[in-house]
């Protein structure tokens, strides 16, 4: 029996609604004023603040553009170049950390050993262990491995399944029929054949979406190239560098506004064609005791 | 699906081009990469910011049409006709000249704030003995004789010079001479307060010595003491003529206070003044007597010193903390950042950095319907550099607003400082950063003589003035103006120039031990630095622990010396005694 | 017999502590059994089991190892990286037992900075927990409930997670420090400094605030999709009874996603030492205007970014003593959790 839907709003709904709405107006008229600033000239801006820009200065971008450089040593990286390695960086890390939860997972959930116990104990343990201040230790033996400053020491240090996606997948293959795989091995295919043709296609839509949560975490990640790899610079690094490395073109504040805007008009438009893939449904099934 | 595809496929072109690479780099860096093979190259790298590098590009040009026709041999025999200078602007490398002069391809290096002496024991930068001391063509005089001894003792290492000093930007308040003269914001021989009769007084003579007590021209010598004069002599008459100013509807002074180090580095400037060279030398050699320790200060801002001399030594350097000098700096702060008399021009609202308090400065006395600041601003708080970094604006303002406004009409510059209580004292400027230029050891035998002698060309008196007539702003080595700039200086660099000459020049440079413990331009050690312990709580920033706090200057002096105990000092310095 | 008692306490942490004895145990018999002559089986099932075997070990030796080295390497070099000095003659770390330790007590006892970082941080978590988690979950359900334009508000609480950092606080720095000084001066003619230029108690609201808005993001996805996870015949139990939305989210949303809540939760508590107030990306290391609001994580980053080899060992024995501080309350957290949640029946 359908339950009738209600004719009004109850009035927690109506509650929450107005506070969504106020928090839509905030964060967009935010936006709507940086992109607006962003247009006014240098000497107008502590004029007119609040303002539309009164004369359109589109010489801004330019600026902006010219001078969002990373140091390395002793050039400077450019917008095209710090784009390879975000891409490089966002996308071999996102890969690395998505297929290592996935194997990780896929073997402690189809495979009866008694290590995967512990390994998924272990993990549980060191997501809420609290290991403050290891960043100093951690660039050490870096150092050490010779995988300082190098994008494979990168790639290196995520391929990690210390995380919740970890319990995601483990979740999802145990959920997968055993028919499926067992189907297979009649058929005669190996271990290899079976995960990389059958399982791993069942997951994909996990996959991808797991992918792009990692993927947009490292691409907005400029804590750990600025530690770790600052010779090859990210475009989050690029943002750090143009906020507090600034040269008389980039000081104005109408100037940074602009270099900020730049960047994030691309990420918006990306955002809103993937979004459905992106804010897709993960869940911690298998966490239901 | 298809909706991906196409993305994929944009994400993919994308990729390509960038991997065709680089072209933004070449695009921006006006193709600096495109050397001509036919001539020798000199690579000189600096940081395009500040002082900014056109006077690179001045000297490039003059030594180029020097050289057009010499001819130099490789060690391959190829023979080329010619040299180009190659200038690098990128990056701000600072202090981490040390780890990447190896890789860097520049010869000659235009840098600040690196540890000079640990780069000259590392071998990586070359001795340049010769180009230092030699009597030098182009000129008739050795670099060394444009060296203090201060400097000649710094840059001398092991008995060797590895680097020559660069360029000497100095924290202080910068004012608008046309406003001062409008108003007549002077003081006579009696010490008031001149204004309306400005002109009858000027005429008269009877403009006050200014805070060196000497004017005119020295015979001896041919230094003009004359730029202060009328200037306020110490703190009281400048509190009154800063009174005076709110009266008027002016604002006293403006500054960057997103920055807060600015303001620290003119405290610097303004303690330097107060103490006289040999005091402020103690706070980087912490050898010597200071005569100026405090022993107690009366509540209504009355300072006692202590008796006799106290020796300094490293290890107890700590007491350094309680001269003087500072605590009239922070009186200073106190006063002049009181929010309930209106001195200093938004100090603390809308957070201005370098370029809005700059812009504001400019502007001040150019409103127009809709501007938000209608009141003039006298001084702007910044360092000497400020002035190429405002040419933009200075630019756009001659255009849009009147000619007057444009970099070589406007009148603008430095203010002497006044003294803490008596006159009569000179003027003792305080050089920022410890800026150097070096040359990479790894030059090739075959071209280094023609990159030292691009050095020594730099260094040579003319290019000097053109130095400073491009950026505004001085060398720090001796030099004057040629005939020729100096007509066409502007009054900024000709104030700077004067000042330059006529003042005693603390470079925050020396070979003591603890020196290079904390060596390089921090605004963190304890010769630059205001730390402080107040109720627990550690102040870095005087302005704004006494502009907004509340804290009083003779808490947050009290509270230097609670910073800097005997165990904080050991802790901090102790490996240098 | 001790066994079967304790299946019966659904509480999660005994039943883990038991996994992991069990887990240990069973491969020790394993290891031993491997180690004495196998029984023979039939040839295919044993050659099958060798297969399977190799396969798995093939997937987890490389991410084991790399939990090893750089995870259980690195925390006990941290660990001993704490008792250490460095060495600048010879480039390499010594032992200097309690030195740092020293350090550290000297600096705690003559300044309050610290303590500062403690309330802030403290203080952050509670705002955490109070505001930013119940507003979250409420948010949660709505969208879960489909209320109306959902799927729109849903992308907008979560764009703020899409922006990289930088851009969102460049804009937040000069909305606070200029546009809202602006608007007051506007609007009721009185001059107001930026929310951002003080050290005090109105920046710390607008940092809590802030921290607050730009949380949503990724915990929204996270709560609806586990909303929807919960049992449609629970719900439409409850509405029949005539249950309000408010009584249905306390009495039925809550406790079907507790595990995943308190897991967050527990998690969230180790958040408090590393969690900067976006102050890094605000001003970069040079905070120092600012000490009152400085946070532990803000305060340990800061110093990092610009740490040399020397000063690592320093950095090292603060997050020693952090960690010391942090595991028991972890743990009370989860004790806490589990005794006073809801059970599920």
């Amino acid at each position: 029996m359908k339950v009738k839907k209600k004719k009004h709003l109850p009035l927690l709904f109506g509650v929450l609604l107005a506070g969504m709405i106020l928090y839509a107006l905030i964060l967009g008229y935010m936006l709507f004023w940086g992109v607006t600033s962003s247009f006014k000239g240098r000497l107008e801006f502590a004029d007119n603040i609040l303002g539309l820009p009164r004369a359109w200065v589109f010489e801004n971008y330019y600026y902006a553009l010219r001078n969002f450089v990373s140091p390395v040593g002793m050039r400077n990286v450019y917008l095209d170049e710090m784009l390879l390695y975000s891409l490089l960086y966002a996308g071999g890390c996102a890969f690395v950390s998505t297929a290592c939860c996935c194997m990780m997972g896929y073997a402690t959930s189809k495979f009866k050993y008694k290590l995967n116990t512990v390994i998924y104990g272990f993990v549980l343990i060191a997501m809420i262990l609290p290991l403050v201040g290891s960043l100093p230790s951690q660039i050490v033996v870096f150092r050490t491995l010779n995988l300082y400053d190098t994008m494979i020491g990168m790639w290196v240090a995520k391929f990690n399944f210390i995380s919740v996606y970890f319990m995601v997948f483990h979740a999802i293959f145990k959920g997968l029929p055993v028919s499926y795989s067992e189907a297979a091995k009649i058929d005669g295919a190996g271990n290899w054949r079976i995960f990389l043709s059958i399982m791993l296609p069942l997951v994909k839509v996990t996959f991808v979406t797991v992918f792009l949560l990692f993927f947009v975490s490292y691409w907005n990640d400029y804590s750990t190239p600025l530690l770790m790899m600052k010779s090859y610079p990210t475009i989050a690094l690029g943002l750090y560098y143009f906020r507090f490395r600034q040269t008389p073109d980039t000081s104005p504040r109408p100037v940074q506004l602009a270099g900020a805007i730049m960047v994030f008009i691309p990420i918006l438009l990306l955002f809103i064609a993937f979004r459905k893939k992106l804010m897709g449904n993960i869940s911690l099934g298998g966490l239901k005791e | 699906m298809k909706r991906c595809k196409l993305l994929c496929l944009i994400f993919a072109m994308c990729f390509s081009a960038i991997s065709l690479g680089g072209c933004m780099g070449d695009l921006f860096e006006d193709g600096n990469k495109n050397i001509d093979a036919t001539k020798v190259q000199i690579y000189v790298g600096t940081y395009d910011g500040g002082y900014g590098q056109e006077y690179l590009q001045v000297w490039k040009k003059e030594f180029e049409e020097l050289h057009k026709d010499d001819e130099y041999v490789t060690p391959s025999g190829e023979t080329k006709v010619g040299v180009e200078v190659v200038p690098n602007l990128s990056s701000d490398y600072g202090a981490q000249l040390e780890t990447m002069i190896g890789s860097a391809q520049d010869d000659i290096i235009f840098g600040e704030a690196f540890d000079y002496y640990a780069l000259a024991q590392s071998g990586q930068i070359a001795a340049i003995d010769d180009l230092v001391t030699e009597t030098s063509p182009f000129d008739g005089k050795s670099i060394e004789s444009k060296m203090t001894t201060d400097q000649i003792n710094f840059y001398k290492v092991d008995g060797h010079y590895y680097g020559l000093p660069n360029y000497e930007a100095v924290y202080g308040l910068y004012y608008d001479v046309d406003l001062f003269e409008l108003n007549g914001y002077y003081f006579n021989k009696n010490g008031q307060l001149i204004t309306n009769a400005y002109q009858a007084e000027l005429a008269a003579g009877n403009l006050s010595y200014g805070p060196d007590g000497k004017t005119g021209i020295d015979p001896k010598t041919g230094i003009d003491y004359s730029i202060d004069d009328g200037l306020p002599v110490n703190l009281d008459q400048f509190f009154t003529l800063a009174d005076r100013m709110v009266e008027d509807q002016v604002w006293v002074m403006t500054y960057a206070d997103r920055l807060q180090f600015y303001y620290n580095q003119f405290l610097t400037s303004l303690t330097a003044n107060f103490m006289g060279r040999s005091e402020m030398m103690l706070n980087q050699d912490y050898t010597g007597t200071s005569y100026t320790l405090v022993e107690s200060i009366d509540p209504d801002g009355t300072v006692h010193l202590q008796e006799g001399g106290v020796p300094i030594t490293p290890a107890t350097g700590y007491l350094l903390q309680k001269q003087a000098g500072r605590y009239y700096a922070l009186e200073f702060t106190e006063k002049i950042l009181d929010s309930t008399k209106l001195y200093a021009y938004m100090p603390f609202t809308g957070s201005k950095n370098h370029v809005d308090a700059q812009d504001a400065f400019l502007k001040s006395r150019y409103p127009d319907q809709t501007s938000t600041n209608t009141k003039p601003i006298a001084m702007l708080l910044d360092s000497s550099w400020w002035y190429n970094e405002a040419s933009g604006t200075m630019a756009t303002m001659a255009q849009t607003v009147s000619p007057q406004c444009a970099a070589n009409r406007r009148r603008i510059g430095y203010m002497p400082l006044p003294n803490e209580t008596e006159g009569g004292k000179q003027n003792t400027l305080f050089a920022a950063n410890t800026p150097s230029v070096v040359i990479k050891s790894s030059v090739e035998d075959w071209r280094m003589p023609i990159v030292k002698e691009f050095l020594q060309f730099a260094l040579s008196d003319e290019m000097l003035s053109k130095y400073s007539i491009t950026t505004n702003a001085v060398y720090s080595l001796k030099y004057t103006l040629t005939d020729e700039d100096e007509e066409n200086a502007t009054y900024f660099l000709k104030s700077l120039m004067a000042m330059h000459e006529n003042s005693e020049i603390v470079y925050p440079i020396s070979t003591s031990a603890i020196y290079r413990v904390g060596a390089g331009f921090t605004s963190g050690s304890a010769r630059t630095g205001f730390f402080s312990l107040v109720d627990g709580v550690q102040k870095t920033y005087p302005s704004n622990a006494l502009g907004q706090d509340g804290i009083s200057a003779i808490d947050y002096f009290n509270g230097l010396s609670a910073y800097w105990t005997a165990e904080a000092w050991e802790r901090t310095y102790g490996t240098a005694f | 017999m001790k066994r079967i008692k304790n299946i019966e306490k659904c509480d999660f942490f005994y039943k883990l502590k038991r996994k992991l004895k069990d887990g240990i145990y069973t491969l020790e018999v394993a290891l031993h059994n491997k180690l004495k002559r196998k029984r023979k089986n039939t040839a295919s099932i044993e050659r099958e089991n060798k297969l399977n075997l190799l396969f798995y070990i093939s997937l987890v030796t490389l991410p084991l190892l790399q939990v090893v080295v750089f995870y259980f390497y690195v925390n006990f070099n941290s660990f001993f990286l704490a008792f250490q000095e460095y060495n600048p003659v010879t480039l390499r770390y010594d032992w200097a037992l309690w030195k740092n330790f020293d350090n550290i007590w000297f600096f705690v006892s003559r300044e309050k900075t610290l303590l500062y970082c403690f309330r802030n941080s403290a203080l952050s978590y509670v705002v955490t927990l109070f505001i930013s988690l119940p507003l979250a979950l409420l948010f949660s359900q709505y969208i879960y409930k489909k209320g109306p334009a959902g799927g729109f508000f849903k992308t907008v609480l979560f764009i703020p997670s899409i922006i990289p950092e930088m851009i969102m606080t460049t804009m937040f720095l000069y909305f606070a420090d200029s546009f809202i000084p602006a608007t007051v001066k506007g609007i009721f003619g009185k001059e107001i400094a930026g929310l951002l230029t003080q050290g005090n108690t109105t920046m710390l609201i607008t940092l809590l605030c802030y921290s607050v808005f730009i949380s949503f993001g990724g915990n929204i996805i996270m709560y609806s999709s586990t909303m929807s996870g919960i049992d449609k015949s629970l719900v439409e139990a409850a509405q029949l009874d005539g249950a309000t939305q408010m009584q249905e989210f306390w009495h039925i949303t809550i406790p079907m996603i507790y595990p995943t809540l308190s897991t967050f939760i527990t998690v969230g508590v180790a958040g408090i030492f590393t969690h900067q107030l976006s102050l890094f990306s605000l001003f970069g290391a040079d905070g120092n205007a600012y000490n009152e609001v400085w946070t532990i994580g803000y305060f340990l980053y800061s110093r990092t970014v610009y740490a040399g080899s020397a000063n690592y060992p320093e950095l090292a024995a603060y997050g020693l003593l952090m960690t010391i501080i942090a595991v028991p309350l972890v743990f009370t957290v989860r004790y806490l959790l589990s005794k006073f949640g809801p059970k599920t029946d």
